[in-house]
């Protein structure tokens, strides 16, 4: 319980400071603050509480699969409640088409992200097939499921890194240009 | 990233111009204020339709709001 108010006071922290950034960030780049932080915050978390369990060979489906939907539903209700904030605050429509400066930024952007997609994808899938025996003697009351979840999960964790990585590089090309 | 060979009056146009905000010179191009922050400290080429645009709000030849800086290389 207390981990949920450190993360709700956290994000509300971050909020309030990017909406004081004014004009000096265009809204593109701070929504890529938000959602850089909430996934990192958010994910963090679940992939902390997903790999220890894993790691002591305890994996309970039901209890994954539960905060796995806890923690999706906060992050996209975290990252469009802040986002409106901050465009009620700046005055600035959410949803304005980007200029040729933020096409540019996205496109570059996207180009990282889909690369770094194309080296992490066989990274985990030739990692999941070598280790697969192991994952199996690990959990002898359910091979097959625990096999899946873990798979599962080395996918989800590429999707948030290239998502990660992909809101970094726009930062840093925003900044960059500041 | 060396800056672009370009040079720009953007700056002094707008002090011309009632000392025009980078806002207001957005508002007319139709770009964000930080993009024209970009253009104008050199950071960022725009396009040449944004390069027209922003000589068309300026009342200004193309070649008085952007400057090409002759490299070594290149013909004269």
């Amino acid at each position: 319980m207390l981990n949920y108010l450190y993360i709700g006071f956290g994000l509300s922290y971050i909020a309030l400071a990017l909406m004081h950034t004014g004009p000096f960030m265009s809204m593109r780049e701070k929504t890529s603050w938000v959602a850089v932080l909430t996934t990192l915050v958010i994910w963090t978390y679940y992939f902390g509480v997903f790999w220890r369990g894993a790691l002591q060979g305890q994996i309970d489906g039901e209890a994954i699969r539960n905060l796995f939907i806890i923690c999706l539903a906060t992050s996209v209700a975290i990252m469009l409640g802040v986002t409106i904030a901050i465009a009620v605050a700046s005055r600035r429509s959410m949803d304005a088409p980007p200029d040729e400066l933020e096409r540019q930024i996205e496109a570059r952007a996207d180009s990282v992200g889909f690369k770094l997609l194309e080296l992490l994808v066989p990274i985990v899938l030739i990692g999941g097939l070598l280790n697969i025996d192991a994952v199996r003697t690990a959990f002898p009351a359910d091979p097959a499921g625990s096999t899946a979840i873990i798979a599962a999960n080395g996918f989800l964790m590429v999707i948030v890194v290239v998502e990660l990585v992909r809101e970094g590089t726009k930062i840093v090309l925003f900044r960059m240009t500041a | 990233m060396p800056p672009p060979p370009i040079s720009n009056s953007i700056r002094r146009l707008r002090f011309e111009h009632d000392e025009m905000t980078q806002q207001s010179l957005a508002d007319l191009i139709g770009v964000t204020r930080q993009t024209v922050a970009a253009i104008e400290q050199n950071k960022y080429s725009p396009s040449l339709e944004a390069a027209f645009r922003i000589a068309e709000v300026f009342g200004a030849d193309i070649n008085e709001v952007f400057q090409w800086k002759r490299t070594s290389g290149g013909k004269s």
